[in-house]
């Protein structure tokens, strides 16, 4: 061991900067190809880490076409326990957000998402106590669990269990009797909360139309899906049906729109492939995480490219070493042996060196984003073992050609000559280096056309104003007919602040996700349509700076206005009116204008239908248009007087542009990582070609010198140095550019509004990767002259 | 065609000054063959690199051809250098990469001389020293006696007035460096100005004259003729 580790040690300090380029090159790729592993495997298993995860499945309903919903009836759950054979325990929970307080007098923490869950969930999914003690059979009545997050939030360092906390308007108290243990797995179960469920309502647990309940099942060992979706068309036929009421038959009944569905689906399939309303988990993106795995490979790969050139580039220096080993005796084997030893030490190196780099990374990623890739990697956890397997293997992919080509030189030439110094550049390492230019290239083209998609769909018109609208929700919640009058004053207090343009009472945003569907015909219709409807005051358009194309704005002075509609261009296309100023539908309601069509669902989505119908009253949101560029100093304003006005009452704001946003959350990860993990590869390309400068000049010192003395500038000896990378970089935009236009392609398909793929972009990323090797060939070529190689010659 | 006068060079490195040329002077004339001699370290080297313009000197002056070349920048010696001067070392300093005739087209590359006459030139010189028929080698193909004609070659396609030639039969066996010395001489006698560094008393008998050193400076100079 010691031969093989003092020589290697030496190597190290006899070439610092080869050694440092090398094993940080090798550091990086590693630690940044461990953290897109970590992450794409956590995103893949997500859900898996349940107890029997396979076995559980969501059931999830239809009706009216307003589904498919990711939740479904209560009653569902005792059925499907009491009759199912198939399944073996069943849970359902419904969810809330009510302000939580810790103490009845503090201001409320809001925002948090509470499971009201029955004596199954724990059954269903398996959880751990961080402290306290889980109640197996369910919450009593007044007893609460929080997540480790939210304990955390709540009462900071100090003990969660046996604390109250005051839950709603009404301050009911709970006391908690446990706090979940975190886990690093992910999961589409991510309770903040756990309150006890109420006991249902007779509406609940009769109606086939009243949905709030996420249901899961866990099936029995020998059940089936298959089995459960036989149960629940007899449970349609046998109970369902009847209870409709229809005068059908139940073979006419069951494929009508207002017949009521059944869905269902494995937990683990969820997080990528549901495609349910309402799911409380945004869920996954299987194309992302298949992009971002590929990434973590280009990355590693890059790596060992950089390993095997900068080894194999040196070749000359160890081919003398080897040479003599050989001469004295040493066989292939034992030769090949120490090398690859020497490359797995190198690896272990960079591996350790990796565990730190790690953690610099994932902190660079968010301090660059803004947002966690990965929550912090657990240390000591199976990830770790998967480090050093990925290193070994590392270590010995990238030693394997370095040892097979060093020890194939014959023992003569090496002693005597200088080998691998020859005339011909090897073909592999020309073809290494051509891919590593098509990796950074390819990866630098794909970044920059999702990032400009993503500008464009921050910057695209959505048809409304997206900047400058304040969202105050939850207005409605103000029931009381003294807080009502008190809104009012608020609501006046707004409207007269200097920087308010407009604002409207609504009952949605086109951000929102609320789902309000209206159904409408006309005289020439057969089938009515369903429609997506924004019930708004007279004031939304000018509010939201929608455009009216034709017809006019709703009048609050005119009565005949409470049936009036106005409708998106795309709404006009659907009811196929050729006039649609004084169209009637449904009999009695009439179009009295015309908007621009307006985006209410991510830029992946074709903008849809919409309908504006006229409703001054009972409307909860309230959009506040503010001029100029403080929104904070009319935040602060608001926070203010809203204390003054309403005291205790917390009204959530946020902007409409964050709202869109938020649609368009998975293609930003996607963005960030990406760009993030891009630059990491150009990184390490261009210390692979740092490395690889470094060697040719050295190498070529001599040459350089004596061109130097036959008369060569400055300028010939660069074109002389870089003329072979260039052109390599010009044959790996050949293959590159081409090939991620193609794959970049099927990712913008998916969006419904994108941007054109311009001559430009791939002019940039052309322009950039060889500004680079440019720059870095030149600075070190410069540098190297600039220690005038003829002196050199002498000693050659 | 070369004056030097009290040329100085001083090497420092953080612990040690050497002087290696001490206010040097002589004088060469055209078509003049001078070998220079000394022990290793007396400032050969460093003479020869400053007598072709690959290095400059601290102190003292250097007229080349009547003109003061000691504070020329590196663009003016560059250019005057591949104008003049042709260089033939002791270890060859043939490119590795190129062939027998790429590497004498070098200096006319450098040159700016275009495609054709550039093929013709290196062709005479190749033919003039017989290595025609090795063209297309490579230098690690050739015998050093071959290898130094080759260098010859290089040194002289540019047609420089003055040869510098640095100890160039250090590494040839004694009938391959009689050949390279005939070479020179044939170059001197149709003009060519010649100063060669050796250590050999056989080849400097070819020269005109010797210019002895020891420490940076002259010590005799022998007139041979």
């Amino acid at each position: 061991m010691n031969t093989l580790i003092k020589p290697a040690l030496r190597q190290l300090k006899r070439y610092p900067v080869f050694s440092l380029i090398n094993l940080g090159g090798l550091a990086i790729g590693i630690a940044a190809s461990f953290i897109l592993l970590v992450y794409t495997q956590r995103e893949l298993s997500t859900d898996h880490h349940f107890r029997d995860a396979d076995r559980i499945a969501r059931i999830g309903t239809d009706f009216f076409q307003l589904g498919p919903f990711a939740f479904s009836q209560p009653m569902l759950r005792p059925l499907a326990i009491a009759s199912c054979k198939d399944v073996e325990d069943a849970t359902g929970f419904d969810t809330k957000s009510d302000p939580v307080r810790t103490n009845r007098q503090d201001r409320a923490f809001t925002g948090i998402i509470s499971y009201l869950i029955d004596s199954s969930f724990f059954h269903v999914f398996s959880h751990e106590a961080a402290a306290g003690a889980l109640p197996q059979n369910g919450l009593a009545p007044g007893q609460a669990i929080l997540s480790a997050s939210q304990a955390q939030k709540f009462f900071g360092g100090k003990q969660a269990v046996g604390q109250t906390i005051y839950v709603g308007k009404d301050l009911t108290p709970y006391t908690v009797v446990a706090v979940l243990k975190e886990t690093f797995a992910k999961s589409t179960i991510d309770p903040q909360l756990l309150l006890p469920q109420p006991r249902r309502t007779a509406e609940e647990t009769s109606s086939w139309w009243n949905v709030k309940t996420y249901n899961y099942v866990k099936l029995k060992p020998q059940g089936s899906l298959a089995g459960l979706n036989a149960w629940l068309e007899r449970l349609r036929q046998k109970v369902v049906y009847p209870a409709s009421g229809s005068t059908d038959t139940y073979a006419q009944w069951k494929t009508k729109g207002t017949s009521v569905f059944f869905y269902t689906e494995h937990l683990t399939d969820i997080y990528f492939h549901s495609n349910l309303k309402f799911d409380d988990n945004p869920g996954g993106n299987l194309t992302q995480v298949q992009l971002l795995s590929a990434i973590s490979i280009l990355l590693i790969l890059l790596a060992i490219i950089n390993y095997i050139n900068l080894v194999t580039a040196r070749s000359s220096i160890r081919a003398k070493e080897i040479g003599l080993k050989k001469t004295f005796g040493a066989p292939r084997r034992t030769l090949i042996a120490q090398l690859l030893k020497e490359s797995l030490l190198f690896s272990t190196l960079a591996m350790l060196l990796s565990c730190g780099l790690i953690q610099v990374i994932l902190f660079l990623y968010q301090y660059s984003t803004g947002a966690a890739l990965t929550g912090p990697i657990p240390f000591l956890s199976a990830n770790y073992l998967w480090l050093i397997l990925f290193s070994v293997a590392i270590g010995l992919l990238a030693g394997i050609y370095p040892a097979i080509y060093l020890t194939g030189f014959r023992a003569g030439l090496t002693v005597r000559s200088t080998a691998g110094s020859g005339r011909n550049t090897p073909r592999l390492r020309n073809s290494l280096v051509t891919l590593q230019f098509a990796i950074a290239i390819g990866l630098l083209f794909v970044s920059l056309v999702v990032y400009s998609q993503l500008q464009y769909m921050k910057n695209k018109d959505k048809g409304f104003r997206s900047d400058g609208v304040i969202l105050l929700q939850d207005v409605q919640a103000l029931n009381n007919l003294d807080i009502t009058r008190k809104f009012q004053t608020l609501r006046h207090l707004i409207d007269q602040q200097s920087q308010v343009t407009s604002t409207s009472l609504c009952a949605g945003a086109p951000t929102g996700s609320t789902l309000m569907r209206g159904s409408y015909r006309t005289a020439a219709m057969q089938k009515e349509v369903l429609l997506q409807t924004f019930p708004v005051d007279e004031r939304y358009i000018t509010t939201l700076g929608l455009h009216l194309t034709d017809g006019r704005n709703f009048d609050k002075n005119l009565l005949s206005d409470t049936n009036s509609l106005i409708l998106n261009e795309s709404a006009v296309a659907a009811m196929g009116l050729f006039k649609p100023i004084g169209a009637l539908l449904n009999g009695s309601e009439r179009v009295i204008g015309v908007v621009k069509d307006f985006n209410y669902t991510s830029l992946r989505d074709k903008i849809g239908p919409a309908v504006l119908r006229f409703s001054p009253q009972g409307n909860s949101i309230l959009a506040i248009h503010i001029a100029g560029g403080h929104p904070a100093a009319f935040l602060d304003w608001l926070q203010q007087t809203e204390q003054n006005i309403l005291p205790g009452e917390n009204l959530e704001t946020s902007f409409i542009d964050d709202n869109f946003g938020r649609l368009a959350a998975k293609e930003k990860l996607l963005g960030q990582a990406i760009s993030f993990f891009t630059v990491l590869a150009i990184l390490l390309a261009t210390l692979g070609l740092i490395g690889l400068t470094l060697f040719t000049i050295e190498r070529r010192t001599k040459e350089i010198g004596i061109r130097k003395v036959l008369g060569a500038g400055n300028g010939n000896i660069l074109r002389l140095i870089s003329g072979n990378f260039i052109r390599l970089a010009l044959i790996a935009s050949a293959i590159a550019l081409p090939l991620s236009w193609w794959l970049i392609h099927r990712w913008l398909d998916n969006f419904a509004y994108r941007v054109t793929i311009n001559a430009g972009l791939l002019l940039l990323t052309e322009g950039l990767i060889l500004s680079i090797a440019f720059i870095v060939i030149g600075a070190l070529t410069l540098r190297a002259l600039a220690a005038n190689p003829v002196k050199n010659l002498r000693t050659e | 065609m070369i004056k030097i006068t009290e040329l100085q060079k001083t090497y420092r490195t953080e612990e040690v000054e050497t002087i290696a040329l001490n206010k040097l002077s002589f004088e060469v004339k055209e078509g003049e063959f001078v070998s220079v001699m000394g022990p290793s370290g007396c400032g050969k080297s460093t003479l020869l690199n400053i007598l072709g313009l690959l290095d400059d000197p601290d102190g003292g002056s250097f007229l080349f051809n009547g003109i003061e070349v000691a504070h020329f920048n590196e663009r003016k010696r560059a250019d005057l250098r591949k104008r003049n001067i042709g260089f033939v070392f002791q270890s060859f300093n043939l490119i590795d990469e190129l062939t027998v005739f790429e590497n004498v087209e070098l200096p006319l590359i450098y040159l700016g001389v275009k495609g054709p006459e550039r093929k013709q030139r290196v062709e005479k010189v190749l033919d003039k020293m017989q290595i025609m028929h090795r063209r297309n080698h490579y230098p690690q193909q050739l015998s050093g006696g071959q290898q130094q004609r080759v260098a010859v070659a290089r040194a002289v396609v540019n047609n420089p007035k003055l040869i510098l030639a640095d100890e160039p039969t250090g590494n040839l066996d004694s009938s391959n460096g009689n050949e390279v010395m005939t070479l020179l001489t044939d170059l001197n006698e149709q003009g060519t100005t010649i100063i060669m560094v050796t250590h050999s008393e056989h080849d400097s008998r070819y020269s005109h004259r010797i210019i002895r050193m020891l420490d940076g400076q002259t010590v005799t100079e022998n007139i041979l003729i």
